[in-house]
């Protein structure tokens, strides 16, 4: 394992965490793409109704 | 105000959520008249023999000049009346129901004909039956036609789950 310097350290504590934010991104993605599917692939699939 | 970079960006990414969401339901809805039943009428559910449309001669399906076609049917406990329709695919079909006694529910598996039934209340939905959808659900023939049930999905007394009906689905050709 590489060694962090103390600046590294304290810069990578100060920034947003990247790793939070693509769990966030990867989950936000899959969330819209069911409901896209579900919607135009379920629900439109089978004819609008009025 | 201080709003951490992390807030800031999963607030655009739920906000292109919502709005991606969103613009497909008033696409649909305007492009492909996809809305939920909002017909309001009135009807006196005791007196429904007595009304022209609701009486027993005059339920069931019926084709109209422009080739939709429209079918009047009575939900009560429990069954359907007419309990057994033929209607063709790929036309828009506007069902008209009513009950004559408590609340009940039409659904037919396989298409988005799905609403509920108010006493004191006409109740109304139009939509298209996808030949190749209803194939899945339901019975098919030897002459190609299917038949789907039509369930009541409200429970309305102690035989509910034994209340339902049969649409026969024909092909329409092309």
């Amino acid at each position: 394992m590489s060694k962090v310097t103390p600046e590294e350290e304290k810069e990578i504590l100060n920034s947003s965490p990247k790793g939070t934010f693509a769990l966030m991104l990867a989950y936000g993605a899959m969330l819209l793409v069911a409901w896209l599917l579900l919607y135009f692939g379920r629900y439109m699939a089978l004819g609008p109704a009025s | 105000m201080q709003v951490d970079t992390l807030e800031r960006r999963w607030v655009w990414v739920t906000g292109l959520i919502v709005v991606t969401m969103l613009a497909s339901i008033i696409y649909t809805a305007f492009k492909l008249h996809a809305q939920p039943p909002s017909n309001v009428e009135i009807i006196d559910s005791t007196q429904l023999h007595l009304t022209e449309e609701f009486a027993e001669d005059n339920l069931g399906p019926r084709s109209n000049a422009d080739g939709s076609v429209t079918v009047v049917l009575v939900a009560h406990r429990y069954g359907f009346s007419p309990n057994q329709i033929e209607l063709p695919a790929g036309v828009p079909v506007t069902f008209r129901v009513a009950t004559a006694d408590t609340l009940h529910g039409l659904h037919i598996p396989g298409t988005n004909i799905d609403t509920m039934v108010v006493p004191g209340y006409v109740s109304e939905i139009t939509a298209s039956i996808q030949y190749h959808e209803v194939v899945k659900y339901g019975s098919l023939h030897a002459d190609g036609k299917v038949t789907v049930p039509i369930y009541c999905n409200e429970f309305c007394g102690l035989n509910h789950h034994f209340m339902w009906s049969r649409v026969t689905v024909t092909r329409t050709p092309g």
